[in-house]
């Protein structure tokens, strides 16, 4: 009796894809596995980096701090150069009303009161020469008044007398400024 | 059970190792590798932080180092007479006496009102300042010739602690000046300005030395 044996094992069965899919999972792996240490050596040496500038900071610090006076006194010094710089440069100058007003003086008269602000200031002018008096109403005030350098806004004069005893012409205005 | 799983296993063993492999890498790109990689921009920039403050302490140690300490004690002592710490009274008297004395006037009198001496509240109210800068407001009389009290008023504007007349009367003889002495309490120091000490600029050191010369005589 003749019976039929299969000593077949069956359709072989192709695995290459299967094995070409683990080989590329395996170099994935190992390419993400290589940057992903770079990337953690770097981290490694930013922080070693950053610790080292941590330890220099606090050496310098100690050297600034073991002369501290001296480090405190040059900063006052720049910083109250800075507010004397700005007080220089906004301080109001009457004194230099005063001299353009006594500029205006003639010489035949003389400055004796002298009132002043920032805003206005007063002037009471003494002469026993009228002429003089006069020359500075007309043409010294009229100077000043259009000197717009001078930031004159009003000239008034306040009063105009002549003292009987001293026999001297005095004129007393004011200047208000801008 | 356990036939089972073996029988799942070797069903897809040949699937289970790529499938593993990839996941890790998955896991090791999200949880480690991408968290670890913008750290890194966060620890470089306090690296560069770091590196400017170190230069900045580095150049103000040396710049400290180069002084002499007798240059940086006496540009103190001009700055500190120009904007005092605190309403020196007899700093302004010695002031005051050295700008007649240049004048030739004679110094009638004066009228202050230096302010709170003590408060339990611990605060100073009602401190006159301008532009944040306080200020003590002190009245003067002074004799002399007209002239020479003019003179007294321009010294005023040339000397140490720093002034603002706001107003001048002369009136034959008799001289009545409204005067702002300014003064300027000590403060605490910011970090910055500790770290970063810059040397004095050009424009600074000529108004230091045009200070100096204004400095009251005996000082």
């Amino acid at each position: 009796m003749k019976r039929e044996i299969n000593l077949s094992l069956g359709p072989r069965k192709d695995n290459t894809l299967a094995k070409r899919i683990t080989l590329y999972s395996s170099i994935i792996f190992s390419i993400v596995v290589c940057i992903t240490l770079g990337i953690l050596s770097y981290r490694l040496f930013l922080s070693n980096q950053l610790s080292n500038l941590t330890g220099d900071e606090e050496v310098l610090q100690a050297q600034l701090n073991s002369i501290k006076e001296q480090r405190d006194k040059f900063v006052v010094v720049k910083e109250r150069l800075g507010e004397a710089k700005r007080i220089l440069g906004r301080r109001l100058n009457i004194t230099g009303k005063f001299d353009n007003v006594e500029a205006l003086i003639p010489s035949q008269a003389s400055l004796e009161t002298f009132n002043g602000t920032e805003e206005e200031v007063e002037l009471r002018v003494e002469s026993e020469n009228l002429g003089s008096l006069s020359q500075l109403i007309n043409e010294k005030i009229a100077e000043l008044a259009n000197d717009k350098k001078q930031g004159v806004q009003k000239i008034e004069m306040k009063s105009f007398l002549l003292n009987p005893i001293t026999k001297k012409y005095t004129v007393v205005f004011s200047v208000t400024y801008k | 059970m356990e036939k089972e799983l073996r029988a799942v296993y070797k069903k897809y063993k040949q699937q289970l190792l790529p499938i593993t492999l990839l996941f890790a890498s998955f896991f090791i790109i999200f949880r480690v590798a991408l968290p670890q990689w913008s750290e890194i921009s966060e620890v470089q920039r306090q690296i560069d932080k770091k590196e400017q403050t170190v230069e900045d302490l580095q150049n103000s140690l040396s710049l400290l180092q180069s002084t002499p300490v007798a240059i940086i004690d006496r540009n103190f002592e001009v700055a500190t007479t120009a904007l005092p710490p605190q309403k020196d009274v007899a700093l302004m008297f010695t002031m005051l006496n050295s700008a007649a004395n240049k004048a030739n006037v004679e110094l009638q009198g004066f009228n202050l009102r230096v302010g709170d001496i003590f408060d339990t509240e611990n605060e100073v109210k009602g401190e006159r300042s301008i532009d944040g800068i306080p200020y003590l407001n002190v009245t003067i009389q002074a004799e002399g010739d007209n002239e020479n009290l003019k003179a007294f008023a321009e010294n005023l504007y040339q000397s140490l602690p720093l002034v603002e007349l706001t107003k001048v009367s002369i009136d034959r003889g008799l001289g009545s000046y409204d005067v702002n002495f300014f003064f300027k309490p000590f403060e605490s120091i910011p970090a910055n300005f500790i770290n970063k000490i810059q040397s004095l600029t050009p424009e600074e050191t000529t108004l230091l030395q045009q200070l100096e010369g204004w400095m009251p005589s005996g000082i």
